[in-house]
């Protein structure tokens, strides 16, 4: 077991449905550190939160000597940092500036697909509302019908067609969603996890999306039931596995069956990163964008998000020579290499960011406002 | 000076001083005569050559004394070039240059922290000082009675040195966290290698290694590094004798366990207290005061880290042409302390608007 003692108990504030709590109670799981989750509770620790960390968004983690931190990508990184040992990032530096990218994509990529499948359909509205308004606003003084009619024009108008999404464009991203489940079918029923025998960060990643929305939500798990069950497989697998214990290896190389997501991500995700960089250079809160066969209407710009892409650069540029060239030979064969530079310079804030995991004062910008 | 045979170096200190042991250490491997020779037997000797009160105080062969063990140890390298402790890699030899004033300044606290925080180490450790000193002084039976009436003085000395050092009640979270990320990133490094940059001894080991040698022979560090750390372990008992057994090894296959040492310990922590304190001495300001990894961190200003940030900022300008070098502390953080610009690697022209 990693020794976290002196953190303990380390307090995972957050909701036992949401994605990015999920992504980091699977780290937790994997990498064996005991924590507690508890429900975050509206909106009685929105100053609590917003006055530790600058912002309030799930998840939170609080350590045992007072301080709080925020981004799962963060978290994680100082994690790994401090508790070298059995960690989830392989040695091979391509294999990890890998892990990255799609721990970015994960994240900021199927976000909405995974908001959408849970708020658009009544049954998945249904369901996450009564979970929710139950688990974190017990206290909120108004009937459970009004709460639900919150929280489903909450989520909906920040994540799903507030953020984009629109009739014509619903079926388009529920197609995306059913090549990814093809994808990792076939990763899945190849080996246990991404890069082999052994969890890595990627795993982590895709956690958040799968562990508690496609993989929990009523429409999304019946897909997955019926059409990728490795998928399923992996995702329990993956929440039972702990890296101290865990005999796998990781495999050599990039295998070959990444190169789909790949290709994805340089037909879809990095056109939109840079999107959203025009918008914000152009000082637009709204922008439509077509990537990947998909339009956008009226998609909200993130700050957040530019600095995710300068986040890619810069692991790019921290590779040794040698891994820098197959990196790029990597990215350009899945025509990623193009967008993830085309922006000579990003209109980042001065400072944007510097504080995490421990300050998240620029995070939200922009954000469900 | 008549104690000294002709020819040899001789090192006046104690084996509770972390400098002291470096510098004995570095004569080991290096095969230079000398002879080591106790603080406090040589009590008149001391006082009469010794600028500073510090230990070790050594004698060059010629006579001359010197007190500052960095110096003392690139002055041993150039007259004693074999077998080197330098990597001939540029990369590889600045980023030694750095671990070794990490060892010096910031393991340093961790060690002190714990030496004169904890009862039982307070204890412990006073009782062999207060011996030493007594016997030292006198006979070692009287020593023995003496010492006990002393140990309680030293601790008395020590507790307030300590806290003006940054080991106070407020940085005792962040040094104790910061000692056993230490402890844990140098286990998962040294289970592959003999030494901190492959098969043979640098710079950088001597350094690191005097101020962990320290906490191994202390109680509670003891305990810490035997539980969790027994490769480290491993490599504290093979520094007492160090021995060429290979090669260095390049920066690509040290980089994977070496690149959290920087990342998390010597950037965030080291060099943000580095560079502050070098900020608040030059503005005049007493107390030294930073934020490191969302906790408050403070203690009084010092001279000599700032001067000797200014040396290894010298050497950093030596070695700034080395594309890998920078790449690596860029990526780890480091950079923007050496370079006082934006560490991210990304050319500061496209951070602003």
């Amino acid at each position: 077991m990693t020794d976290t003692s002196p953190l303990q108990p380390i307090v995972l504030h957050g909701s036992t449905i949401s994605y990015f709590t999920g992504k980091m109670e699977n780290y937790f799981r994997v990498r064996d550190i005991p924590y507690e989750l508890h429900s975050m509770q509206f909106p009685g620790d929105r100053k609590k939160l917003e006055k530790a960390l600058g912002l309030m968004q799930m998840p939170a983690l609080q350590l045992a000597d007072g301080r709080w931190m925020t981004d799962t990508t963060k978290i994680i990184q100082w994690f790994e940092a401090s508790y070298p040992q059995n960690g989830l990032v392989p040695d091979d530096p391509v294999q990890r500036f890998v892990c990255l990218l799609l721990e970015d994509w994960a994240d900021e990529w199927w976000w909405r697909p995974a908001m959408h499948y849970r708020w658009h359909y009544p049954e998945g509205a249904h369901f996450a509302s009564r979970h929710l308004a139950a688990e974190l606003m017990p206290q909120v003084p108004v009937p459970g019908a009004i709460k639900r009619l919150m929280l489903r024009t909450r989520q909906r108008a920040g994540y799903t067609t507030g953020d984009g999404i629109t009739a014509e464009s619903v079926a388009g991203v529920e197609t995306m969603f059913l090549r990814l489940l093809g994808q990792l079918q076939a990763i899945f029923s190849d080996r246990p996890f991404v890069f082999g025998g052994r969890p890595s960060l990627a795993d982590i990643a895709l956690s958040g999306p799968f562990f508690r929305h496609f993989a929990l939500d009523p429409v999304p798990l019946e897909i997955i039931r019926q059409r990728a069950p490795a998928v399923l497989e992996w995702v329990a697998r993956l929440w039972n596995t702990r890296m101290d214990q865990c005999t796998g290896e990781w495999l050599q190389g990039i295998p070959g069956d990444l190169g789909p997501l790949l290709d994805d991500i340089g037909d879809a995700y990095l056109p939109y990163l840079c999107a959203n960089v025009d918008a914000v250079a152009a000082g637009n809160s709204r922008f439509d964008v077509e990537v990947g066969g998909v339009a956008y209407r009226r998609a909200r710009y993130s700050r957040y998000r530019v600095w995710c892409l300068q986040e890619l650069r810069s692991h790019y540029l921290a590779l040794p020579g040698q891994a820098q060239a197959g990196v790029r030979e990597l990215l350009e064969q899945h025509a990623c290499w193009e967008p993830l530079w085309r922006h000579q310079s990003l209109p980042l804030l001065p400072g944007q960011e510097e504080g995490l995991p421990f300050r998240g004062d620029t995070k939200m910008i922009g954000v469900n406002e | 000076m008549s104690k000294l045979k002709k020819g040899e170096y001789g090192i006046v200190g104690r084996p509770e001083s972390g400098y002291s042991m470096k510098v004995l250490s570095a004569m080991r491997y290096k095969g230079v005569a000398h002879q080591w020779m106790d603080r406090f037997s040589h009590h008149r000797l001391y006082k009469e050559h010794a600028k500073v009160q510090l230990i070790p105080l050594v004698f060059l062969p010629d006579g001359a004394a010197m007190q500052d063990s960095t110096p003392l140890l690139e002055l041993l390298e150039a007259r004693h070039p074999q077998p080197s402790i330098y990597p001939e890699d540029t990369a590889l030899r600045f980023l030694s240059d750095v671990l070794e004033e990490y060892g010096d300044e910031w393991v340093n606290k961790l060690m002190f922290h714990y030496r004169w925080g904890y009862p039982a180490d307070q204890k412990y450790r006073a009782k062999t000082l207060a011996e030493g000193t007594v016997a030292g002084l006198t006979t070692p039976l009287i020593g023995k009675i003496g010492g006990p009436l002393l140990a309680p003085l030293l601790v008395k000395r020590m507790v307030p040195r300590m806290a003006f050092a940054g080991a106070n009640d407020n940085n005792k979270p962040l040094l104790v966290e910061s000692f056993g990320n230490l402890v844990d990133i140098l286990q998962n490094h040294l289970q592959s290698r003999s030494y901190l940059f492959g098969e043979r001894p640098s710079f950088g080991d001597f350094g690191l290694w005097g101020q962990m040698h320290q906490a191994y022979i202390d109680p509670s560090c003891g305990a810490i590094l035997r539980q969790r750390g027994p490769a480290v372990v491993a490599w504290i008992e093979r520094m007492l004798e160090p021995e060429k057994c290979g090669e260095y090894e390049t920066l690509e296959s040290l980089e994977p366990t070496l690149a959290p040492l920087f990342s998390r310990e010597v950037g965030p922590r080291f060099l943000a207290w580095d560079v502050a304190n070098a900020r608040a001495w030059d503005a005049g300001e007493a107390q030294t005061e930073l934020e490191m990894d969302g906790r408050r961190y403070y203690q009084k200003t010092f001279k000599y880290p700032a001067q000797a940030l200014g040396i290894l900022k010298a050497k950093f300008n030596q070695a700034s042409s080395d594309g890998e070098l920078i790449r690596f502390l860029a990526s780890t953080g480091c950079l923007q302390y050496l370079t006082g610009t934006d560490g991210t690697g990304v050319s500061a022209g496209s951070l602003k608007e």
